[in-house]
């Protein structure tokens, strides 16, 4: 299936655009923006605060309609096939993750994983036997029963990447994941997650405010301009995987750090 | 050893309050002129009690007062949270119906007890009516309140994985307004027994309310203690059976830590 890819991309967001309407006039946050990827790609979209990274990502998600444009997964449509069969095929096989781990307390750890699973109707010893398998994969075995209270910051994020791959997602759209963990579970999660994605070989689609970690993570790095947004500059990252976080000491990575970093300064002020 | 003196006096004082309570009460029933009619000393109180519990007859009274009481508050549970939730859910319902249900609200519901007991009779119906539209409204507003005020983020999740609206329903603004639902449960278990009670006095031929007015007429006012101490013994247990209920329900809650 993924064979295809070199032909088609497996993410395409195609002349995306939104513009909020409201009784005090209308505001345009997103002017234009044009990604593709293929499939297993990691793009990584980094934007200054207020510039509609999240308004993208639930664009891209079928969770907000834009007001132009369209985004295919897959070759399938999000937004123009409204109502056609394949609408529904283009999202069923996206998930996400947020900014918070956003796990339900009266679930246990596997329940919570076993979600998107038991919402499509799985059986029980389906969902939970997927769910054993995801949290082995996060590195979370043995707290499969465990309360999410019990769990610190880091290991409750770990929870909630798993949960997003609970239905063996072709695109994962991460909204900052890893924003409200601290310096050092951070690096760490960023390991993690870039084990995890090659290990699920989803394409993954990850907003950030930190240059370093879209970098660190990224195949590509998608700069994006204050509202109204479009795309500002796009950066190859040739490190090679799997990245290390010796490697954020090498020429090249502090390179295109400093490129970005002069990118999103040559704003208009 | 500061935090063992603290301690200490954290139990030895409530019960140094309690005995210099009795002990005036005592004194003062003992050595001035009042009546044992008006007040009886605490002792004879304690005997009042004790006799009143080993007495077959005062126990189908209890038992009576119990079932109107359960009676009138699970009716008032299901209705509240059916109610509440349906609202929550469908805004049209709100609007066609919560002005008459606040207006209704409005009035002392205690006052239409004569009326329920004209429409249903002396017997244990009328009782569970009242002690049920008593419990009603906080169960009612409070499942209405929490399920509206569910998580826009949790909702969001929900949405992300395209969970249809009942499932949203029962797997997330159900289990996340349970707490809240249980507070408004705490409040109308208490107003459930003020029910049956009123129920009882006005119209009534068995129960507590019932026993309490048979023994101020027969001027047993000792007696008519022990009825009052078996009421509070009960609102005790009724009020840890919700407690109770909060443990068992939502485990993962804040709230069923710091009970009690």
């Amino acid at each position: 299936m993924r064979a295809q890819s070199e032909l088609q991309p497996e993410l395409l967001v195609d002349n995306i655009g939104k513009t909020f309407e409201s009784a005090a006039g209308s505001v345009k946050a997103i002017d234009r923006i044009d990604i593709s990827a293929k499939a297993g790609e990691f793009i990584s979209v980094l934007g200054p605060s207020g510039c509609g990274k999240t308004t993208l990502l639930r664009m891209i998600g079928g969770l907000e309609r834009p007001t132009q444009g369209d985004v295919s997964i897959g070759g399938h449509s999000v937004w123009k096939s409204r109502g056609d069969k394949t609408a529904g095929e283009a999202v069923r096989s996206l998930a996400f993750a947020f900014q918070d781990s956003r796990l339900f307390p009266w679930f246990s750890i596997e329940d919570n994983i076993a979600l998107p699973l038991r919402l499509r109707g799985e059986p029980k010893d389906k969902r939970l036997a997927r769910a054993r398998e995801l949290c082995a994969l996060v590195g979370l075995q043995g707290f499969e029963k465990a309360q999410p209270r019990q769990l610190s910051g880091g290991m409750r994020q770990r929870v909630s990447l798993a949960r997003a791959l609970a239905i063996d997602p072709r695109l994962v759209l991460l909204d900052e994941p890893f924003g409200a963990l601290d310096a050092m579970t951070r690096d760490q999660m960023n390991l993690e997650l870039q084990r995890i994605c090659k290990a699920t070989g989803a394409t993954v689609l990850l907003i950030t405010h930190s240059i370093a970690e879209a970098v660190f993570l990224g195949d590509k790095v998608v700069v994006l301009s204050p509202r109204p947004s479009h795309v500002h500059a796009v950066h190859e990252v040739h490190l090679p995987r799997p990245r290390t976080i010796a490697m954020q000491e090498t020429p090249e990575f502090q390179n295109l750090v400093r490129a970005i970093r002069s990118d999103i300064a040559g704003y208009p002020a | 050893m500061k935090r063992n003196s603290e301690t200490i006096l954290r139990i030895v004082l409530p019960l140094a309050t309690l005995a210099l309570f009795f002990g005036a009460w005592s004194y003062y029933v003992h050595g001035a002129t009042i009546s044992p009619f008006i007040l009886p000393p605490p002792e004879k109180i304690g005997r009042a009690f004790l006799t009143q519990i080993a007495d077959p007859g005062v126990w189908r009274h209890i038992q009576v007062t119990l079932t109107e009481t359960l009676g009138g508050f699970f009716s008032a549970l299901i209705a509240g949270i059916t109610l509440g939730a349906l609202m929550a859910k469908l805004p049209p319902v709100e609007w066609a119906f919560k002005p008459f249900i606040i207006a209704l609200q409005l009035i002392p519901k205690v006052a239409l007890a004569p009326l329920f007991i004209l429409w249903f009779g002396f017997g244990l119906e009328s009782k569970i009516v009242i002690s049920g539209v008593l419990a009603f409204f906080p169960i009612f507003a409070n499942t209405l309140v929490a399920i509206k005020s569910t998580d826009a983020g949790d909702r969001e999740v929900f949405a992300s994985m395209r969970a249809t609206p009942l499932q949203s329903f029962l797997l997330l603004e159900l289990p996340s307004a349970l707490p809240v639902i249980l507070t408004g449960a705490e409040v109308a278990i208490v107003l459930a027994i003020i029910g049956a009670i009123v129920g009882e006095f006005i119209g009534g031929n068995a129960g507590l309310g019932y026993l309490a007015v048979v023994r101020l007429q027969e001027l047993q006012v000792d007696q008519l203690f022990g009825v009052i101490l078996i009421l509070a013994l009960i609102g005790l247990l009724l009020y840890g059976g919700v407690a109770v209920l909060r443990r068992i329900l939502v485990p993962w809650h804040q709230s069923a830590a710091t009970q009690m």
